[in-house]
């Protein structure tokens, strides 16, 4: 059996909804699941504005050491690293799965998944490039920093239950639970440049380069789309399978993603059918009234007062500093 | 095996350097088997032996001259370099090796491969390891995962591409600067097994052997030869971070070896001023009491800048 999930809190749900409809809808044989970063209790959502989609809440996996994680991480971080820990549940816990799938909530599928399924046979884990052909120029974002923050993007990934997979997504959890930071410096960028080390520890990996496949905003220039008997095509004749809609914010419908300078809709019509249906879907899933509801995990901002004093204070502990490096 | 597969391969070597370095190209040349023809590129300066950058008559070589310092220059002008002694030599195939790796394997392994692929890499490292004296997983993360040292590429079209991929790159972003996604050539180097087809991530424990790996892979010496982890004959190593780098005494194999190899380099005019090391760059050593004041300062620091005096009230 083949399962797919997302992960998010209740401020994406709209997406999640999406993501689910469009499954239900192209792949009713696989099982979707909503990992739910967040608590249903807490938040008290209303019977009718809960998904159709089976909800599995984070305290219910039994994370060891969550509270050290909500701890020190944002709500992105969080979001992001507890994805292998949910892999893992469901490949140990949930009976008779032999493939799990990762989507980002903000995925939509169009297509049947059957050629993934099949790579699943031969391979045990699938994963998407950021960039399939190169980028010339220097806008953002360009090849530099996806050198920063890793060249598969992990808004997918797929895996096949076995050895090798099991063995990557203990290694994923280990680096997670404490380095799923941003911090470009170090090598960190959440939970995806971690992922650059799979082909190289592990074997059995393949890396798809479908146009159709994780087409976002960092890969537009290689891909350009158009709309036929009412299905989405990518490069003429390749359907496209799955698109991302990476930062993009039906409240402002006239930014392809907050993320990216490259592209506008005027420079780039042909995105049009793919966004407008996007923006129609978050409406329709009731988008605005998920958005309110801030994450139980994520414990308030401090704010910090007296800046110039405290300024003064450190001042000569700076220069301490200096003197010693 | 079909005949094609078979058929030998006009390859060159090169290798790119400053010319104070010579006496470890000596010892690389040195190394090589017979019959293999050796190139060297110089950048700052001139060899006798050498082609100077300054004449490969690429457009951007004054500009790239005045942006980068030395080793940056060495690194960004290896595709030139690859590029020009390809074309000039009408080679089939061209292998770069570091000034400062030593071979000590079997050619036809090399020869093998590149009748089978385009393009050998060598990932830094093979398996998950957490934590080793050179450092954490993740410093690997910002500085690349194949290693820049040694390269080798058949002459195609798909090559060609590369080539000229890497050189625009190269000309105005081979600089160190990881925060930026820069380490030198190096890091470009991610994206080749997915821009290109045919590329081999080689994971042969033998093959370039370096500071950066020495936690999984043994170096001893035995009758038959040197040895990775008792069985893998060690094909090639590099002794660019390990001649500066006080981590390679605990490992005595390579240390071992790491003698023999700088005797050599002595005998052909005294060990050069070591390369530039990565780690010494993002993890420089220092003195433990040193580094404990500063970690105290440091907090002293961070709990005046972020004590919370009051925290938001729910709108």
């Amino acid at each position: 059996m083949t399962l797919a999930f997302t992960l998010c809190s209740i401020n994406y749900l709209a997406q999640a909804r999406t993501l689910g409809d469009s499954l239900k809808r192209t792949n009713p044989h696989i099982r979707f699941i909503i990992g739910l970063v967040d608590r249903l209790d807490v938040a008290q959502v209303p019977e009718d504005k809960l998904p159709d989609f089976e909800l599995l809440e984070l305290h219910r996996i039994g994370v060891d050491g969550l509270d050290q994680m909500c701890e020190h991480y944002n709500i992105t971080e969080l979001n992001t690293a507890v994805k292998p820990y949910f892999i893992r549940y469901f490949f140990e816990k949930v009976p008779q799965v032999r493939n799990v799938i990762y989507f980002d909530p903000d995925i939509i599928v169009y297509q049947p998944l059957t050629q993934l399924e099949n790579l699943l046979e031969a391979n045990d884990i699938v994963v998407t490039p950021h960039l399939a052909t190169p980028i010339d120029d220097q806008l953002t974002p360009n090849e530099l920093h996806h050198l920063n923050t890793g060249v598969y993007n992990l808004g997918f990934i797929a895996l096949h239950k076995s050895i090798e997979a099991m063995e990557f997504v203990k290694w994923w959890e280990e680096k997670l639970f404490d380095e799923c930071k941003i911090d470009l410096c170090n090598g960190l960028f959440v939970d995806q440049n971690w992922v650059n080390f799979a082909p190289v520890f592990w074997n059995n990996i393949h890396v798809e380069k479908h146009p159709g496949w994780n087409a976002a905003y960092w890969n537009m220039h290689e891909r350009r789309f158009s709309q036929n008997k009412g299905e989405h095509w990518v490069n003429d004749n390749q359907p496209v399978v799955f698109f991302h809609y990476s930062g993009y914010d039906p409240a402002k419908p006239s930014v392809v993603s907050k993320y990216q300078d490259r592209f506008d809709f005027e420079k780039r019509p042909d995105l049009n059918p793919l966004f407008d249906y996007y923006r129609e879907e978050l409406l329709r899933n009731h988008n605005a009234y998920y958005r309110q509801f801030p994450c139980f995990y994520i414990k308030k901002e401090p704010v910090y007062k007296y800046q110039r004093v405290r300024q003064l204070l450190i001042k000569p502990l700076e220069a301490a500093l200096r003197l010693l490096s | 095996m079909n005949q094609n597969s078979s058929v030998r391969l006009k390859t060159i070597v090169f290798t790119v350097c400053t010319p104070d370095q010579y006496p470890f190209v000596k010892v690389l040349a040195e190394s090589l088997p017979a019959g293999v023809s050796f190139k060297i590129g110089t950048v700052a300066g001139t060899l006798e032996k050498g082609v100077s950058f300054a004449d490969l008559g690429h457009s951007e070589v004054a500009s790239m001259q005045q942006r980068y310092d030395a080793t940056a220059l060495v690194a960004a002008s290896k595709p030139f370099f690859a590029d020009y002694f390809l074309q000039k030599e009408q080679a089939d195939a061209i292998v770069y090796f570091d000034p400062t790796i030593w071979w000590l394997g079997d050619w036809s392994e090399i020869e093998a491969q590149l009748q089978n692929y385009d393009v050998i890499l060598t990932p830094r490292l093979t398996r998950t390891f957490g934590q080793s004296s050179y450092g954490d997983e993740k410093l690997f993360l910002n500085t690349g995962m194949y290693d820049a040292g040694f390269w080798a590429m058949k002459a195609t079209d798909n090559t060609r591409k590369l080539l000229k991929w890497w050189q625009e790159r190269l000309t105005d972003r081979a600089y160190f600067d990881v925060c930026n996604g820069m380490n030198h050539d190096q890091l470009w180097l991610n994206y080749i097994p997915i821009y290109f087809d045919k590329v081999k991530l080689n994971k042969n424990l033998g093959w370039n052997v370096a500071l950066h790996n020495l936690h999984e892979r043994i170096v001893t010496s035995t009758p038959s030869g040197w040895r990775v982890n008792q069985e893998t004959p060690l094909a090639f190593f590099n002794f660019k971070e390990s001649i500066s780098n006080n981590i390679v005494n605990q490992y005595a194999g390579a240390l071992a070896l790491q003698k023999a190899y700088l005797q050599r380099v002595q005998s052909h005019g005294g060990v050069p001023a070591a390369p530039f090391s990565v780690r010494t760059q993002l993890r420089p050593t220092v003195p433990g009491w040193k580094q404990s004041l500063r970690q105290s300062i440091q907090s002293m620091i961070d709990s005046i800048r972020y004590f919370p005096l009051y925290h938001k009230i729910d709108q």
